[in-house]
């Protein structure tokens, strides 16, 4: 007797293929990347995958280059405000925060300063930490 | 067996997905206070994306004539712009605007003096929850092997095979079954806008991060500092927790901020402060008494709950004082004839009588009340920041069952009576202010009210 392989194959395919879509997407962190304006500064903010524990964030700054820039994240339902972690220069108009502690997941504000000729600026960049 | 359980579990489970505080899709009703205009802007619900954006501005008796510049924004970069040009007649003129994703919008209007109205808004995604996909693929897959059966049943030298692809069959029903019947009992994901700070991402898909918070969604309460500049005040409105700027007020009752302040003689302005930037409030004062204004902000900070934030500032202006209001009984008022009564007792009850039924809801309710007492000596303005009660009542138009926008306020079909139900905690002479608004004006009506010592027991 001939054993129906190619049906069980197909059988097989489709669940897999069925289970795979219903899966897919619900649980994979993606980076995220926002955008906000302040001043003169257009500020991009990339966070790969935030968790709890050191986060690296890298801030991308268009317009006037900044002197310095530091960010600051606060635990907005906790009410509590962690001292701000300078960004150093990585690239033209980038920079990197590197091992910023954000000790327990929900939702987070990153405050991101900028300093230098053009004046100051701030913007806050929302992070939720699952 | 396997059909009527799903029917049964789709019945059950027609719930909706939330992705904003309000109903996806629904109107956004904003009053600003736009220099010495006091606007409703409305921005008009939007279902996919691209699509325009409509907003229309309704105009008030007396709101001067002229060209309002409008912004959307996303991502801080400007999309699209429109004008509106407000008529000298008071009511409702349209603006057209654009938007091409779903996720957070900030609208911004200049009367091209001062600074930019911003107005932070959501442009709500249509959310396909997991279930849906696990109930609506499930069943498709279902049907796919029905047929598969069928055919290998007909077809095959061995009917036993056709035994392969119902077992599939009965796979994929369970799935869709199973997804139908969780459905109702699956909490929706933390709302962005209301719970969240929403982003591009997690308006798209609240599910991707989707996790019930192990805290409160509630933030800190706000510092107000109210800072007077020319033609009007500056609120500062700072975290109590971290001293940063508050950037995350909700459109709570067809407001960012409610701004009440009581002149020193007496007189109630109900303003709403426009946003200029994070945590900076303006509002103009129009004609200004000299002396201590009470000031008291009503908001309501992401993740809920509302905020009293109770100040005084001293103006400088040479308005006149207005006199002490009757209580009880008749007066004209811009022209409307009011008949007030104040049923006294635990609770107390205050009703004015409108000579028609045409009256508008005006931040989405029939009538607002502001009770401020018990007050002593003439310098109302002062005693009034003092005051142990102050109160915002309400009376509420009547809800229309089925209906998920709200009249805005062209509808002109409520009243004519106007009733409030207050409860005094304590005997003594409180001043009242009434306001309702009838063809495009809004009528504020101040009394006094003496709640008498045995009144006053609960």
């Amino acid at each position: 007797m001939k054993r129906p392989t190619l049906l069980i194959t197909v059988v097989v395919l489709v669940v897999a293929a069925g289970s795979a879509w219903l899966l897919w997407g619900g649980n994979s962190a993606k980076p995220t990347t926002q955008q906000a304006t302040s001043g003169p500064y257009t500020v991009q903010f990339s966070a790969d995958e935030p968790r709890i524990g050191g986060n690296t964030f890298a801030v991308a700054v268009t317009g006037p280059a900044p002197d310095a820039v530091t960010v600051a994240p606060v635990m907005a339902q906790m009410g509590h405000a962690f001292a701000a972690v300078p960004a150093g220069p990585d690239g033209p108009g980038r920079f990197r925060a590197a091992d910023v502690g954000l000790p327990m997941s929900g939702q987070w504000e990153i405050t991101v300063s900028l300093r230098g000729p053009s004046g100051p600026a701030q913007v806050v960049f929302p992070l939720l930490v699952k | 067996m396997l059909l009527l359980l799903a029917l049964l579990g789709i019945t059950l489970g027609t719930g909706t997905a939330h992705a904003d505080g309000a109903p996806v899709g629904a109107d956004i009703q904003v009053a600003q206070t736009l220099g010495a205009r006091e606007l409703t802007v409305i921005i008009r619900r939007v279902d996919t994306t691209p699509s325009p954006l409509r907003v229309d501005v309704v105009t008030h008796q007396g709101t001067a004539p002229g060209t309002l510049h409008l912004t959307a924004a996303a991502d801080g970069v400007v999309t699209s712009r429109g004008d509106v040009v407000l008529g000298a007649e008071p009511g409702m003129y349209p603006g057209t605007l654009r938007v091409d994703k779903p996720g957070p919008w900030q609208l911004s209007l200049s009367d091209g003096t001062g600074p930019a109205a911003t107005i932070p808004f959501l442009v709500p995604a249509r959310v396909v929850p997991p279930w849906e996909k696990a109930t609506y693929g499930g069943f498709v897959a279902a049907g796919v092997f029905l047929l598969l059966a069928l055919v290998v049943g007909v077809r095959a030298r061995r009917t036993a095979f056709a035994l392969i692809p119902a077992g599939g069959l009965v796979a994929a029903l369970a799935v869709a079954v199973t997804g139908a019947l969780l459905s109702a009992s699956t909490p929706p994901p933390p709302a962005p806008g209301s719970q969240l700070d929403p982003t591009f991402d997690n308006v798209t898909d609240p599910y991707a991060n989707a996790q019930l918070s192990t805290v409160d969604y509630s933030r800190p309460p706000v510092n107000l500092a109210v800072h007077t500049q020319p033609g009007g005040l500056r609120l500062a409105l700072t975290d109590g927790a971290t001293g940063l700027p508050v950037d995350d007020l909700l459109i709570h009752d067809n407001a960012l901020v409610h701004l009440v302040v009581v002149s020193p003689s007496g007189r109630m302005s109900h303003l709403h402060p426009v946003r200029v930037g994070p945590g900076d409030y303006r509002v103009s004062v129009a004609d200004p008494e000299a002396g201590t204004y009470a000031v008291a902000a009503e908001l309501v900070r992401r993740g809920g709950g509302v905020q009293l934030a109770r100040s005084t500032v001293d103006l400088n202006g040479t308005a006149a004082p207005t006199s002490e209001p009757p209580g009880a009984g008749k007066r004209t008022i811009n022209g409307t004839p009011v008949d007030l009564t104040i049923s006294p007792g635990t609770p107390t009850t205050v009703t004015a009588h409108f000579p028609a039924g045409d009256l508008q809801p005006w931040l989405g309710m029939l009538g607002h009340l502001i009770v401020a007492g018990p007050i002593t000596g003439p310098d109302v303005g002062a005693a009034a920041a003092k005051a142990p009660t102050w109160a915002h009542v309400h009376a509420m138009i009547p809800p229309v069952a089925g209906q998920l926008d709200r009249p805005d306020e062209t509808v002109a079909a409520y009243g004519p009576d106007v009733s409030f139900t207050y409860t005094f905690a304590a005997p003594g002479r409180y001043r009242i202010w009434l306001q309702a608004e009838r063809d495009y004006r809004v009528l504020t009506i101040p009394a006094v009210v003496d709640v008498p010592t045995t009144g006053a027991a609960r």
